[in-house]
């Protein structure tokens, strides 16, 4: 389960979590990561990316490190990586029940 | 710098299939957004192609800046930002037809509609409530001095009126408009439908344009009628200025032996008399004076006072008073008098001095005096006296204290509202 705040992620939401846990990554970084991690299934638009971006900031999910011209980078944060592994876990209790359910 | 044309915008600022449709039109004949605005777009031609517009939702605190992060993530997916919609929404296009749609989680998207729809809520509120202020308002300038035709004719009372009716008729529809248009983007996110970009539109929109010139009209009239028309007015005067009409005269209901009563403040005299011999001096005889005021429902209007010098032996103050109206049509003239009338049989209970008892109040109405209206009240038991007349558009009250009877000058009275 995510947060109480925050409920469940979106795919899009769990996606640009994940693009951060091997290193930081700007915005354009993040879209080819997703929409090759999913072969093209999940597609970012700018706004999508921006809008989740701010609110990610907003609730300390990722911080911005590095700013150079227009590229801005981005970090995951203790409390991104936990949001992260919970969303995980839920995923996770969610594809075993199914399993469960249709053996 | 290119020459820049005009198109009357069609559609609601926050129809936002609707906008995007009539953009992408516009684009196809060779014209490009430049500047929004919700009258009407400015243009800039260019080469027809096909061009994507997209709305997003913003809201942007007064002086805030853009959000320049913002604007270069979406430019570098190929949107470049074209304008502002009254700061709560940003404009973006693109003709690249690689470029991906701007939202791909419809979850997320439907809560930035959801920001604005909120706000869209509070300004429907409050228009909800400015809209009742000003009812307020114009209900009271014109029943608050009880005197509602005179407050229709000689104040503000009918622009706040308009307003008012302005407010009922365009501010609150037009902010319903807005609220069901969000609401129905919102409504349509959440159910993870994504948003039309291509609709139907009306081909224009007159109802907008009358919503913006009519409280640019109306404020002009407040303007004039608040500050610009008392400018023209309003300065007591000597009597032999008077020139709209010809006032009944003290002398001739007092008769033989009246004397005018000369009141001038001293401090004036002896200022003036320093400079000026008496004779050769134009002061103001404030017991003797005539006074116009221009009003937007009544650009005439003159107060003419005469005083007698006052007789010890009787105590009774010799005086007249003249309202003289002249409207702008027939129609609030009868009314006009008959208010004035019974405001004049009420105005001595309050500020009137008085030697006896008072009895009741006698109206004689007089309708074969080839007037619209003519009316002569008395107070028995008192010297006060009171007419009010009124033919076509001119309207005339008389409140007098005196010997003489207003009922033997009907003629008189009726010559003051005959004149054209």
């Amino acid at each position: 389960m995510g947060s109480k705040e925050r409920g469940p992620l979106t795919e899009p939401m769990f996606y640009v979590l994940m693009s951060f846990l091997r290193r930081d990554m700007c915005g354009t970084e993040i879209t080819e990561f997703v929409e090759q991690k999913t072969r093209g299934r999940v597609r970012l638009g700018p706004g999508t990316l921006y809008t989740l971006l701010a609110k990610f900031q907003d609730e300390g999910l990722i911080e911005e490190t590095k700013v150079d011209g227009r590229k801005r980078t981005y970090r995951l944060t203790g409390k991104g990586w936990a949001a992260y592994r919970e969303e995980l876990d839920r995923l996770r209790a969610c594809v075993a029940d199914g399993e469960e359910e249709a053996r | 710098m290119s020459k820049l044309y005009f198109r009357v915008t069609p559609v609601n600022r926050y129809d936002i299939p609707a906008l995007e449709s009539w953009l992408e039109d516009i684009a196809r004949r060779g014209l490009f957004l430049k500047k929004f605005r919700p009258l009407f777009c400015t243009f800039v031609k260019g080469t027809p192609r096909p061009t994507r517009y997209r709305v997003e939702p913003h809201k942007r605190i007064l002086d805030e800046d853009l959000p320049q992060s913002m604007l270069e993530l979406y430019r570098d997916f190929g949107w470049d930002y074209v304008d502002e919609i009254s700061n709560s929404m940003l404009i973006f296009s693109t003709q690249d037809l690689a470029a991906p749609e701007l939202h791909s989680d419809l979850e997320l998207q439907g809560e930035q509609w959801n920001k604005l729809r909120r706000s869209a809520l509070w300004s429907c509120w409050i228009n909800v409530i400015l809209t009742l202020a000003l009812l307020a308002l114009f209900l009271y300038a014109e029943f608050g001095s009880g005197s509602p035709v005179l407050a229709l004719a000689t104040t503000t009372a009918p622009v706040l009126g308009l307003f008012a009716l302005c407010s009922f008729l365009f501010l609150l529809p037009d902010s319903f408009t807005d609220l069901r248009h969000l609401t129905a983007i919102t409504r349509q996110l959440e159910a993870g439908i994504p948003l039309d970009h291509r609709t139907v539109y009306p081909k224009r929109r007159p109802q907008t344009v009358i919503a913006f010139l009519a409280p640019a009209v109306l404020l002009t009239l407040m303007i004039a009628a608040d500050w610009i028309l008392p400018l023209a007015g309003g300065q007591m005067e000597p009597l032999d200025r008077l020139d709209s009409f010809t006032p009944l005269s003290l002398a001739s209901l007092e008769g033989e032996g009246f004397q005018s009563a000369t009141r001038v403040s001293p401090e004036y005299q002896s200022s003036q008399s320093q400079v000026l011999p008496r004779s050769e001096t134009r002061y103001v005889d404030y017991g003797n004076f005539c006074r116009r005021e221009r009003h937007l429902l009544c650009p005439n209007q003159w107060q003419v006072v005469q005083t007698g010098e006052q007789d010890l032996s009787d105590g009774i103050w010799v005086r007249m008073e003249i309202m003289w109206y002249d409207l702008p049509g027939s129609l609030l003239a009868v009314p006009l008098a008959r208010e004035q009338l019974d405001a004049a049989m009420e105005l001595d209970d309050g500020i009137w001095w008085t030697s006896q008892q008072p009895g009741p109040w006698t109206t004689d109405y007089l309708p074969e005096t080839g007037t619209d209206f003519l009316a002569v009240a008395r107070r028995t038991g008192t010297p006060f006296q009171a007419a009010a007349a009124a033919s076509g558009d001119k309207v005339v009250m008389v409140r007098y204290t005196g010997h003489g009877e207003l009922a033997d000058h009907l003629d008189e009275i009726a010559a003051m509202v005959r004149c054209r």
